[in-house]
Protein backbone atom coordinates (compact mmCIF):
# COMPACT_ATOMS: atom_id res chain seq x y z
CA UNK A 1 0.00 0.00 0.00
CA UNK A 2 2.64 2.14 0.94
CA UNK A 3 4.74 1.68 -2.31
CA UNK A 4 1.90 1.60 -4.34
CA UNK A 5 0.72 5.43 -3.70
CA UNK A 6 3.57 7.80 -4.56
CA UNK A 7 3.25 5.17 -7.93
CA UNK A 8 -0.01 6.32 -8.64
CA UNK A 9 0.78 9.72 -7.81
CA UNK A 10 3.79 10.10 -10.36
CA UNK A 11 1.90 8.46 -12.72
CA UNK A 12 -1.01 10.86 -12.10
CA UNK A 13 1.77 13.89 -12.75
CA UNK A 14 2.94 12.43 -15.73
CA UNK A 15 -0.52 12.25 -17.52
CA UNK A 16 -0.99 15.92 -15.83
CA UNK A 17 1.89 17.26 -16.76
CA UNK A 18 1.77 15.77 -20.25
CA UNK A 19 -1.94 16.20 -21.37
CA UNK A 20 -1.33 20.03 -20.18
CA UNK A 21 1.28 20.59 -22.76
CA UNK A 22 -0.83 18.75 -25.34
CA UNK A 23 -3.46 20.97 -24.45
CA UNK A 24 -1.50 23.72 -24.73
CA UNK A 25 0.04 22.51 -28.05
CA UNK A 26 -2.94 21.97 -29.48
CA UNK A 27 -4.88 25.25 -28.17
CA UNK A 28 -1.90 27.22 -29.86
CA UNK A 29 -2.71 25.38 -33.38
CA UNK A 30 -6.39 25.35 -33.08
CA UNK A 31 -6.55 28.63 -35.42
CA UNK A 32 -4.44 26.99 -38.08
CA UNK A 33 -5.64 23.66 -37.19
CA UNK A 34 -9.43 24.76 -37.90
CA UNK A 35 -8.36 26.75 -41.21
CA UNK A 36 -6.64 22.80 -42.42
CA UNK A 37 -8.90 20.58 -40.61
CA UNK A 38 -8.74 17.87 -43.74
CA UNK A 39 -5.17 18.38 -43.71
CA UNK A 40 -4.64 15.74 -40.26
CA UNK A 41 -1.58 14.78 -41.84
CA UNK A 42 0.40 17.27 -41.69
CA UNK A 43 -0.48 17.40 -37.85
CA UNK A 44 0.75 14.12 -37.58
CA UNK A 45 3.92 14.32 -39.31
CA UNK A 46 4.89 17.97 -36.98
CA UNK A 47 4.28 15.55 -33.84
CA UNK A 48 5.72 13.03 -35.12
CA UNK A 49 8.53 15.60 -35.77
CA UNK A 50 8.92 16.60 -32.51
CA UNK A 51 8.92 13.18 -30.87
CA UNK A 52 11.47 12.04 -33.32
CA UNK A 53 13.61 15.33 -32.61
CA UNK A 54 13.12 14.30 -28.94
CA UNK A 55 13.71 10.65 -29.40
CA UNK A 56 16.69 11.46 -31.65
CA UNK A 57 18.00 13.79 -28.73
CA UNK A 58 17.91 11.60 -26.02
CA UNK A 59 19.37 8.83 -28.20
CA UNK A 60 22.75 10.97 -29.05
CA UNK A 61 22.92 11.70 -25.50
CA UNK A 62 23.01 8.23 -24.62
CA UNK A 63 25.29 6.79 -27.01
CA UNK A 64 27.64 9.32 -26.73
CA UNK A 65 27.73 8.83 -23.07
CA UNK A 66 28.04 4.97 -23.25
CA UNK A 67 30.38 4.64 -26.05
CA UNK A 68 32.25 8.04 -25.91
CA UNK A 69 31.68 9.00 -22.62
CA UNK A 70 32.68 5.67 -20.33
CA UNK A 71 35.58 5.07 -22.86
CA UNK A 72 37.64 8.34 -22.07
CA UNK A 73 36.45 10.50 -19.56
CA UNK A 74 36.74 8.16 -16.68
CA UNK A 75 40.57 8.70 -17.27
CA UNK A 76 41.93 11.79 -16.95
CA UNK A 77 44.88 10.92 -19.25
CA UNK A 78 42.37 10.17 -21.88
CA UNK A 79 39.70 12.87 -21.20
CA UNK A 80 40.66 14.76 -23.97
CA UNK A 81 40.09 12.49 -26.47
CA UNK A 82 36.09 12.96 -25.32
CA UNK A 83 36.12 16.56 -25.34
CA UNK A 84 37.53 15.87 -29.31
CA UNK A 85 35.06 13.82 -30.43
CA UNK A 86 32.87 16.37 -28.59
CA UNK A 87 34.17 19.37 -30.81
CA UNK A 88 33.78 17.10 -33.87
CA UNK A 89 30.25 15.87 -33.24
CA UNK A 90 29.41 19.39 -32.81
CA UNK A 91 30.68 20.13 -36.14
CA UNK A 92 29.04 17.70 -38.00
CA UNK A 93 26.17 18.84 -36.17
CA UNK A 94 26.28 22.28 -37.66
CA UNK A 95 27.00 21.48 -40.87
CA UNK A 96 24.10 18.81 -41.29
CA UNK A 97 21.87 22.21 -39.92
CA UNK A 98 23.80 23.72 -42.37
CA UNK A 99 23.08 21.53 -45.08
CA UNK A 100 19.29 21.39 -44.33
CA UNK A 101 19.24 24.96 -44.57
CA UNK A 102 21.23 25.00 -47.98
CA UNK A 103 23.82 26.79 -46.15
CA UNK A 104 22.05 30.55 -46.40
CA UNK A 105 24.07 32.79 -44.44
CA UNK A 106 21.39 34.03 -42.46
CA UNK A 107 20.30 30.79 -41.01
CA UNK A 108 24.36 30.52 -39.49
CA UNK A 109 23.35 32.13 -36.04
CA UNK A 110 20.54 30.16 -35.58
CA UNK A 111 21.74 26.77 -36.67
CA UNK A 112 24.74 27.61 -34.09
CA UNK A 113 22.21 28.43 -31.63
CA UNK A 114 20.58 24.83 -31.90
CA UNK A 115 24.22 22.87 -32.20
CA UNK A 116 24.90 25.01 -29.18
CA UNK A 117 21.61 23.80 -27.00
CA UNK A 118 21.99 20.66 -28.11
CA UNK A 119 26.00 20.44 -27.21
CA UNK A 120 24.97 21.28 -24.15
CA UNK A 121 22.04 18.88 -23.30
CA UNK A 122 24.58 16.12 -24.17
CA UNK A 123 27.49 16.56 -22.70
CA UNK A 124 24.83 17.53 -19.10
CA UNK A 125 23.22 13.98 -19.71
CA UNK A 126 26.90 12.40 -19.83
CA UNK A 127 27.55 14.34 -16.32
CA UNK A 128 24.44 13.67 -14.83
CA UNK A 129 24.43 9.88 -16.07
CA UNK A 130 28.00 9.54 -14.90
CA UNK A 131 26.57 10.72 -11.20
CA UNK A 132 24.18 8.32 -11.24
CA UNK A 133 26.06 5.13 -11.85
CA UNK A 134 29.13 6.19 -9.40
CA UNK A 135 26.16 6.50 -6.81
CA UNK A 136 24.36 3.00 -7.91
CA UNK A 137 28.00 1.68 -7.65
CA UNK A 138 28.77 3.34 -4.39
CA UNK A 139 25.62 2.62 -2.75
CA UNK A 140 26.52 -1.53 -4.12
CA UNK A 141 29.79 -1.06 -2.53
CA UNK A 142 28.79 0.03 0.59
CA UNK A 143 26.39 -2.76 1.00
CA UNK A 144 28.58 -5.22 0.30
CA UNK A 145 31.23 -4.08 2.90
CA UNK A 146 28.66 -3.75 5.64
CA UNK A 147 27.25 -7.79 4.71
CA UNK A 148 31.30 -8.57 4.59
CA UNK A 149 32.04 -6.68 8.00
CA UNK A 150 29.24 -7.95 9.54
CA UNK A 151 30.15 -11.58 8.40
CA UNK A 152 33.55 -11.22 9.70
CA UNK A 153 32.23 -9.99 12.99
CA UNK A 154 29.93 -13.01 13.51
CA UNK A 155 33.19 -14.93 13.01
CA UNK A 156 35.03 -13.46 15.41
CA UNK A 157 33.73 -14.26 18.60
CA UNK A 158 37.94 -14.45 19.03
CA UNK A 159 39.03 -18.13 18.48
CA UNK A 160 41.45 -18.02 20.88
CA UNK A 161 38.99 -17.17 23.61
CA UNK A 162 36.52 -19.61 22.55
CA UNK A 163 38.72 -22.33 22.26
CA UNK A 164 40.58 -21.49 25.52
CA UNK A 165 37.16 -21.49 27.45
CA UNK A 166 36.43 -24.87 26.01
CA UNK A 167 40.15 -26.17 26.88
CA UNK A 168 38.93 -24.98 30.93
CA UNK A 169 35.56 -26.52 30.57
CA UNK A 170 37.35 -30.14 28.88
CA UNK A 171 39.64 -29.69 31.74
CA UNK A 172 36.69 -28.76 34.24
CA UNK A 173 34.66 -32.40 32.69
CA UNK A 174 37.89 -34.19 33.44
CA UNK A 175 38.51 -33.46 36.81
CA UNK A 176 35.01 -34.50 37.82
CA UNK A 177 35.80 -37.41 35.84
CA UNK A 178 32.96 -37.19 33.35
CA UNK A 179 34.88 -38.64 30.59
CA UNK A 180 31.76 -38.65 27.88
CA UNK A 181 31.20 -35.41 28.77
CA UNK A 182 35.00 -34.33 28.14
CA UNK A 183 34.76 -36.52 24.89
CA UNK A 184 31.91 -34.37 23.64
CA UNK A 185 33.60 -31.09 24.11
CA UNK A 186 36.84 -32.36 22.33
CA UNK A 187 34.74 -33.49 19.05
CA UNK A 188 32.66 -30.28 19.29
CA UNK A 189 35.77 -28.41 19.57
CA UNK A 190 37.13 -30.09 16.58
CA UNK A 191 33.79 -29.16 14.51
CA UNK A 192 34.45 -25.77 15.40
CA UNK A 193 38.12 -25.34 14.98
CA UNK A 194 37.41 -26.93 12.04
CA UNK A 195 34.44 -25.02 10.31
CA UNK A 196 35.43 -21.52 11.72
CA UNK A 197 39.16 -22.15 10.10
CA UNK A 198 40.14 -25.03 8.12
CA UNK A 199 36.40 -24.78 5.89
CA UNK A 200 37.47 -20.84 4.97
CA UNK A 201 39.95 -21.97 3.03
CA UNK A 202 39.96 -23.07 -0.33
CA UNK A 203 41.38 -26.50 -0.05
CA UNK A 204 42.01 -28.50 3.00
CA UNK A 205 43.95 -32.27 3.54
CA UNK A 206 41.78 -35.33 3.03
CA UNK A 207 42.47 -36.47 6.76
CA UNK A 208 41.15 -33.21 8.64
CA UNK A 209 37.73 -33.50 6.46
CA UNK A 210 37.79 -37.14 7.32
CA UNK A 211 38.04 -36.33 10.47
CA UNK A 212 35.71 -33.54 10.54
CA UNK A 213 33.07 -35.97 9.48
CA UNK A 214 33.85 -38.11 11.86
CA UNK A 215 33.37 -35.96 14.86
CA UNK A 216 30.23 -34.39 13.48
CA UNK A 217 29.01 -38.65 13.27
CA UNK A 218 30.36 -38.89 16.49
CA UNK A 219 28.31 -35.86 18.28
CA UNK A 220 24.82 -36.87 16.22
CA UNK A 221 25.12 -40.56 17.61
CA UNK A 222 25.48 -39.62 20.77
CA UNK A 223 22.33 -37.54 20.56
CA UNK A 224 20.50 -40.81 19.65
CA UNK A 225 19.50 -43.14 22.45
CA UNK A 226 20.97 -46.68 22.31
CA UNK A 227 18.48 -49.49 20.81
CA UNK A 228 19.10 -52.08 18.88
CA UNK A 229 16.34 -50.50 16.28
CA UNK A 230 19.14 -48.50 15.28
CA UNK A 231 22.37 -49.15 13.45
CA UNK A 232 24.85 -45.92 12.95
CA UNK A 233 28.05 -47.15 11.00
CA UNK A 234 30.97 -45.29 9.78
CA UNK A 235 34.44 -45.79 8.08
CA UNK A 236 36.41 -43.90 6.78
CA UNK A 237 40.29 -44.21 5.30
CA UNK A 238 42.47 -41.65 3.98
CA UNK A 239 45.13 -44.09 2.41
CA UNK A 240 47.69 -42.39 4.32
CA UNK A 241 51.07 -43.50 4.82
CA UNK A 242 52.87 -44.69 8.09
CA UNK A 243 54.50 -41.29 9.32
CA UNK A 244 52.65 -39.16 6.25
CA UNK A 245 49.34 -38.44 6.49
CA UNK A 246 47.83 -38.28 3.11
CA UNK A 247 49.13 -35.23 1.42
CA UNK A 248 45.69 -35.25 -1.02
CA UNK A 249 44.14 -32.02 -1.30
CA UNK A 250 40.13 -31.19 -1.54
CA UNK A 251 37.36 -28.44 -1.64
CA UNK A 252 36.56 -28.04 2.36
CA UNK A 253 32.83 -29.70 3.16
CA UNK A 254 31.96 -31.30 0.09
CA UNK A 255 30.67 -34.84 2.03
CA UNK A 256 29.04 -33.17 5.11
CA UNK A 257 25.37 -32.07 3.45
CA UNK A 258 25.23 -35.83 2.21
CA UNK A 259 25.69 -37.21 5.88
CA UNK A 260 23.64 -34.63 7.53
CA UNK A 261 20.78 -35.38 5.09
CA UNK A 262 21.27 -38.73 6.00
CA UNK A 263 21.13 -38.17 10.02
CA UNK A 264 18.10 -35.76 8.73
CA UNK A 265 16.02 -38.45 6.51
CA UNK A 266 17.11 -41.49 7.67
CA UNK A 267 16.73 -41.88 11.48
CA UNK A 268 13.54 -43.07 13.24
CA UNK A 269 13.03 -43.53 16.75
CA UNK A 270 9.56 -45.76 16.44
CA UNK A 271 11.13 -47.81 12.79
CA UNK A 272 14.39 -49.99 12.19
CA UNK A 273 16.26 -47.43 10.86
CA UNK A 274 20.34 -47.10 9.73
CA UNK A 275 22.73 -45.01 8.73
CA UNK A 276 25.92 -46.56 6.78
CA UNK A 277 28.79 -44.36 5.59
CA UNK A 278 31.47 -45.55 4.20
CA UNK A 279 34.78 -43.15 2.88
CA UNK A 280 37.52 -44.54 1.56
CA UNK A 281 40.70 -42.87 -0.69
CA UNK A 282 42.64 -45.16 -2.93
CA UNK A 283 45.10 -43.73 -5.05
CA UNK A 284 43.70 -40.39 -5.89
CA UNK A 285 39.89 -41.78 -5.86
CA UNK A 286 37.91 -40.97 -3.24
CA UNK A 287 34.85 -43.05 -2.93
CA UNK A 288 32.09 -41.92 -0.57
CA UNK A 289 28.76 -44.13 -0.26
CA UNK A 290 25.90 -43.76 1.90
CA UNK A 291 23.06 -45.59 2.59
CA UNK A 292 20.68 -44.92 5.07
CA UNK A 293 16.71 -46.27 5.85
CA UNK A 294 13.49 -44.19 4.95
CA UNK A 295 11.31 -44.34 7.62
CA UNK A 296 7.94 -44.15 6.84
CA UNK A 297 6.62 -41.10 7.85
CA UNK A 298 9.88 -38.90 7.55
CA UNK A 299 9.85 -39.67 3.63
CA UNK A 300 7.16 -36.95 2.98
CA UNK A 301 9.44 -34.26 4.46
CA UNK A 302 11.97 -35.04 1.33
CA UNK A 303 12.71 -32.57 -1.26
CA UNK A 304 12.35 -29.56 1.32
CA UNK A 305 16.23 -29.35 1.88
CA UNK A 306 18.50 -27.23 0.03
CA UNK A 307 21.52 -29.39 1.25
CA UNK A 308 21.87 -31.75 -1.48
CA UNK A 309 21.36 -28.86 -4.54
CA UNK A 310 23.64 -27.39 -3.01
CA UNK A 311 26.51 -29.80 -2.81
CA UNK A 312 25.47 -31.22 -6.11
CA UNK A 313 26.44 -27.35 -7.31
CA UNK A 314 29.39 -27.00 -5.27
CA UNK A 315 30.97 -30.25 -6.57
CA UNK A 316 30.24 -29.10 -10.26
CA UNK A 317 32.13 -25.99 -9.65
CA UNK A 318 34.94 -27.52 -7.69
CA UNK A 319 35.56 -30.58 -9.75
CA UNK A 320 33.64 -30.44 -12.88
CA UNK A 321 34.70 -33.17 -15.06
CA UNK A 322 36.01 -35.15 -12.20
CA UNK A 323 33.37 -36.64 -9.89
CA UNK A 324 30.44 -38.62 -10.51
CA UNK A 325 27.05 -38.43 -8.39
CA UNK A 326 25.05 -40.93 -8.39
CA UNK A 327 21.69 -41.23 -5.68
CA UNK A 328 18.83 -43.48 -6.12
CA UNK A 329 16.24 -44.57 -3.34
CA UNK A 330 13.60 -47.22 -3.12
CA UNK A 331 10.81 -47.34 -0.77
CA UNK A 332 13.12 -48.43 1.94
CA UNK A 333 16.20 -46.89 1.61
CA UNK A 334 18.48 -43.95 0.37
CA UNK A 335 22.29 -44.19 -1.08
CA UNK A 336 24.35 -41.74 -2.24
CA UNK A 337 27.67 -42.98 -4.46
CA UNK A 338 30.16 -40.51 -4.96
CA UNK A 339 32.96 -40.49 -6.89
CA UNK A 340 36.02 -37.66 -6.77
CA UNK A 341 39.25 -37.77 -8.60
CA UNK A 342 41.16 -35.25 -6.63
CA UNK B 1 61.41 -43.01 30.23
CA UNK B 2 61.12 -39.31 28.35
CA UNK B 3 61.57 -36.77 30.52
CA UNK B 4 59.41 -33.83 29.66
CA UNK B 5 58.14 -30.08 30.91
CA UNK B 6 55.00 -28.28 29.81
CA UNK B 7 54.72 -24.24 29.78
CA UNK B 8 50.95 -22.58 29.56
CA UNK B 9 50.39 -19.48 30.75
CA UNK B 10 46.76 -21.45 32.17
CA UNK B 11 46.72 -23.96 35.04
CA UNK B 12 43.39 -25.47 33.29
CA UNK B 13 46.16 -26.38 30.37
CA UNK B 14 48.49 -27.74 32.33
CA UNK B 15 45.97 -29.64 34.62
CA UNK B 16 45.30 -31.92 31.54
CA UNK B 17 48.39 -32.48 30.25
CA UNK B 18 49.90 -33.59 33.96
CA UNK B 19 46.80 -36.44 33.95
CA UNK B 20 47.67 -37.31 30.58
CA UNK B 21 51.17 -38.13 31.81
CA UNK B 22 50.08 -39.98 34.30
CA UNK B 23 48.55 -42.26 32.30
CA UNK B 24 51.25 -42.63 29.73
CA UNK B 25 54.05 -45.11 31.80
CA UNK B 26 57.06 -44.27 29.26
CA UNK B 27 56.62 -40.23 29.87
CA UNK B 28 57.70 -38.63 33.19
CA UNK B 29 56.29 -34.94 33.52
CA UNK B 30 58.82 -33.62 36.06
CA UNK B 31 57.92 -29.78 36.01
CA UNK B 32 54.66 -27.42 34.62
CA UNK B 33 55.49 -23.70 34.56
CA UNK B 34 53.03 -20.69 33.92
CA UNK B 35 55.92 -18.37 32.41
CA UNK B 36 59.08 -19.35 30.54
CA UNK B 37 60.94 -17.43 32.99
CA UNK B 38 61.66 -20.36 35.67
CA UNK B 39 61.78 -22.91 32.59
CA UNK B 40 64.27 -21.83 30.90
CA UNK B 41 66.88 -22.33 34.00
CA UNK B 42 65.32 -25.51 34.21
CA UNK B 43 66.33 -26.74 30.84
CA UNK B 44 69.83 -25.78 31.38
CA UNK B 45 69.79 -27.48 34.46
CA UNK B 46 67.95 -30.58 34.07
CA UNK B 47 67.57 -33.97 31.81
CA UNK B 48 64.48 -32.63 29.53
CA UNK B 49 63.54 -34.68 26.04
CA UNK B 50 60.22 -32.90 25.77
CA UNK B 51 58.81 -29.86 25.89
CA UNK B 52 54.94 -29.25 25.55
CA UNK B 53 54.68 -25.35 24.79
CA UNK B 54 51.91 -23.11 24.72
CA UNK B 55 52.04 -20.35 21.77
CA UNK B 56 49.65 -17.71 23.47
CA UNK B 57 51.73 -16.41 26.21
CA UNK B 58 51.86 -13.11 27.67
CA UNK B 59 55.80 -12.60 28.23
CA UNK B 60 57.33 -14.10 25.25
CA UNK B 61 55.28 -16.28 22.92
CA UNK B 62 55.98 -20.04 22.53
CA UNK B 63 57.72 -19.67 19.02
CA UNK B 64 60.04 -17.00 20.66
CA UNK B 65 60.59 -19.55 23.11
CA UNK B 66 61.57 -22.12 20.91
CA UNK B 67 63.77 -20.54 19.12
CA UNK B 68 65.50 -19.86 22.13
CA UNK B 69 65.87 -22.84 23.49
CA UNK B 70 66.85 -24.46 19.63
CA UNK B 71 70.65 -24.62 20.35
CA UNK B 72 69.38 -27.21 23.53
CA UNK B 73 68.30 -29.61 20.88
CA UNK B 74 65.25 -30.08 22.82
CA UNK B 75 61.92 -31.99 21.21
CA UNK B 76 59.27 -29.49 21.02
CA UNK B 77 55.56 -29.97 21.16
CA UNK B 78 53.77 -27.12 20.60
CA UNK B 79 49.68 -26.58 22.22
CA UNK B 80 47.74 -24.10 21.00
CA UNK B 81 44.06 -22.92 21.63
CA UNK B 82 43.92 -21.44 18.02
CA UNK B 83 46.04 -22.94 14.74
CA UNK B 84 47.73 -19.60 13.72
CA UNK B 85 48.76 -21.07 9.59
CA UNK B 86 51.73 -18.56 9.43
CA UNK B 87 53.29 -20.70 12.18
CA UNK B 88 52.91 -23.90 9.92
CA UNK B 89 55.84 -23.56 8.33
CA UNK B 90 57.79 -23.25 11.49
CA UNK B 91 56.19 -25.87 13.25
CA UNK B 92 57.29 -28.15 10.83
CA UNK B 93 60.94 -27.80 12.50
CA UNK B 94 58.69 -29.09 15.96
CA UNK B 95 58.31 -32.89 16.51
CA UNK B 96 54.07 -31.77 16.76
CA UNK B 97 51.50 -29.66 17.07
CA UNK B 98 48.47 -30.15 19.51
CA UNK B 99 45.45 -28.54 19.10
CA UNK B 100 43.54 -27.99 22.39
CA UNK B 101 41.31 -29.37 23.85
CA UNK B 102 43.78 -32.01 23.30
CA UNK B 103 42.69 -35.74 23.35
CA UNK B 104 43.86 -38.52 24.85
CA UNK B 105 44.77 -40.47 22.01
CA UNK B 106 46.16 -38.23 19.86
CA UNK B 107 48.80 -36.62 23.23
CA UNK B 108 49.59 -40.78 23.21
CA UNK B 109 50.31 -40.34 19.74
CA UNK B 110 52.88 -37.74 20.32
CA UNK B 111 54.35 -39.27 23.25
CA UNK B 112 55.00 -41.96 21.01
CA UNK B 113 56.19 -40.38 18.24
CA UNK B 114 58.68 -38.89 20.60
CA UNK B 115 59.44 -42.03 22.17
CA UNK B 116 60.19 -43.79 18.94
CA UNK B 117 63.05 -40.50 18.21
CA UNK B 118 64.30 -40.64 21.41
CA UNK B 119 65.23 -44.06 21.96
CA UNK B 120 66.54 -44.04 18.35
CA UNK B 121 68.66 -41.18 18.97
CA UNK B 122 70.24 -43.14 22.20
CA UNK B 123 71.13 -45.44 19.40
CA UNK B 124 68.83 -48.08 20.61
CA UNK B 125 65.81 -49.22 18.11
CA UNK B 126 63.01 -47.29 18.56
CA UNK B 127 59.97 -48.41 19.53
CA UNK B 128 56.21 -47.72 20.73
CA UNK B 129 53.80 -48.58 23.47
CA UNK B 130 50.47 -49.64 22.96
CA UNK B 131 47.96 -51.02 24.89
CA UNK B 132 46.49 -54.20 25.14
CA UNK B 133 43.76 -54.82 27.36
CA UNK B 134 44.92 -52.97 30.63
CA UNK B 135 48.39 -53.78 29.76
CA UNK B 136 51.04 -51.61 28.29
CA UNK B 137 53.05 -53.32 25.74
CA UNK B 138 56.33 -52.23 24.20
CA UNK B 139 56.92 -52.73 20.48
CA UNK B 140 59.87 -52.98 19.34
CA UNK B 141 59.98 -51.33 15.78
CA UNK B 142 62.20 -53.30 14.04
CA UNK B 143 61.13 -56.64 15.15
CA UNK B 144 57.74 -55.53 13.67
CA UNK B 145 56.88 -57.57 10.64
CA UNK B 146 53.38 -56.50 9.58
CA UNK B 147 50.20 -54.80 11.25
CA UNK B 148 46.84 -55.99 10.16
CA UNK B 149 43.88 -54.19 11.48
CA UNK B 150 40.29 -55.70 11.70
CA UNK B 151 37.29 -52.87 12.45
CA UNK B 152 38.72 -51.30 15.76
CA UNK B 153 41.91 -53.90 16.41
CA UNK B 154 45.39 -54.07 15.43
CA UNK B 155 47.05 -56.83 15.59
CA UNK B 156 51.18 -56.11 15.52
CA UNK B 157 52.84 -59.35 14.28
CA UNK B 158 56.67 -59.56 15.40
CA UNK B 159 58.73 -62.51 14.84
CA UNK B 160 58.10 -64.35 17.95
CA UNK B 161 54.53 -63.11 19.62
CA UNK B 162 51.15 -61.06 18.41
CA UNK B 163 50.54 -57.77 20.17
CA UNK B 164 46.55 -56.58 20.08
CA UNK B 165 45.37 -53.02 20.94
CA UNK B 166 42.57 -50.74 20.25
CA UNK B 167 43.43 -48.69 17.68
CA UNK B 168 42.36 -47.75 14.21
CA UNK B 169 45.01 -47.92 11.48
CA UNK B 170 44.92 -44.17 11.20
CA UNK B 171 45.94 -43.64 14.80
CA UNK B 172 48.40 -46.22 13.54
CA UNK B 173 49.83 -44.61 10.48
CA UNK B 174 49.84 -41.18 12.53
CA UNK B 175 51.74 -43.16 15.44
CA UNK B 176 54.50 -45.15 13.38
CA UNK B 177 57.66 -42.80 11.70
CA UNK B 178 57.76 -42.74 8.70
CA UNK B 179 60.40 -44.37 6.37
CA UNK B 180 60.44 -47.52 8.39
CA UNK B 181 57.15 -48.98 7.52
CA UNK B 182 55.04 -48.49 3.99
CA UNK B 183 51.36 -49.57 3.64
CA UNK B 184 49.86 -52.14 1.26
CA UNK B 185 46.87 -52.72 1.53
CA UNK B 186 43.77 -51.19 3.34
CA UNK B 187 44.12 -53.19 6.17
CA UNK B 188 47.76 -53.84 6.22
CA UNK B 189 51.07 -51.97 6.79
CA UNK B 190 54.30 -53.62 6.66
CA UNK B 191 57.95 -53.23 7.45
CA UNK B 192 60.02 -52.75 4.32
CA UNK B 193 63.06 -54.85 5.73
CA UNK B 194 60.60 -58.04 6.38
CA UNK B 195 59.43 -58.03 2.67
CA UNK B 196 60.57 -61.07 1.06
CA UNK B 197 58.88 -61.20 -2.09
CA UNK B 198 57.04 -58.86 -4.17
CA UNK B 199 54.20 -60.49 -6.32
CA UNK B 200 52.01 -58.97 -8.55
CA UNK B 201 48.86 -58.89 -6.33
CA UNK B 202 50.49 -60.19 -3.01
CA UNK B 203 53.81 -60.28 -1.08
CA UNK B 204 55.32 -62.18 1.71
CA UNK B 205 56.58 -60.69 4.83
CA UNK B 206 58.39 -63.92 7.21
CA UNK B 207 56.36 -66.86 6.23
CA UNK B 208 52.99 -64.91 5.27
CA UNK B 209 51.30 -63.66 2.38
CA UNK B 210 50.02 -60.60 2.40
CA UNK B 211 47.52 -58.75 -0.10
CA UNK B 212 48.74 -55.89 -2.22
CA UNK B 213 46.47 -53.16 -2.93
CA UNK B 214 46.98 -51.77 -6.72
CA UNK B 215 46.94 -48.51 -5.37
CA UNK B 216 49.51 -48.37 -3.13
CA UNK B 217 51.92 -50.77 -5.36
CA UNK B 218 53.50 -47.37 -6.97
CA UNK B 219 54.74 -46.17 -3.35
CA UNK B 220 55.84 -49.34 -2.35
CA UNK B 221 58.28 -49.54 -5.34
CA UNK B 222 58.90 -46.06 -4.51
CA UNK B 223 59.90 -46.57 -1.09
CA UNK B 224 62.12 -49.75 -2.19
CA UNK B 225 63.77 -48.46 -5.02
CA UNK B 226 64.74 -44.65 -3.25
Amino acid sequence: MNTQLPRLVLALTIVALLGYWGWRLFSGMEQPLREALPDLGALASYLFGIVGLLVGLWLIAFLNHRLAFMRWMLRPETAPFYWIWVCVMAWLVFELLQLRTEAVPEFVDENLLVTGVLLVFVIGYGYVADYLRTRRDQLRLMQQTTEAELTALRAQVNPHFLFNALNTIYNEAQRAHNDPVADLIGQLSGLMRYTLQEATRPTTSVESELAFIEKYVALQRVRLPESAKLRVTLRTDSGGQPGEPNPLQMAPLLLIPFVENAFQYGISLEHTSYIDINIEVEGRQLQMQITNSRPPGLGQKHGAGTGIPNARQRLERAYPAWHSLQISHTDKSFTVNLRIDL
Amino acid sequence: MLHAIAIDDEPAALEVLSRYAEKVPFLQLDQTFTSTTNALTYLHQHRVDLVFLDIQMPDLSGTDFARLVAPLQKQIVFTTAHADYALEGFALQALDYLLKPIEFPRFLQTCNRAYAQTTARLGQSSSIFVKDGYDWVRVDLSEVLFIQSDTNLLFIQEQTRQVSTRMTIAEMLATLPSGQFVRVHKSYIVSLRAIRKIERHQLTVGTVTIPLAGSYREVLEQRLLG
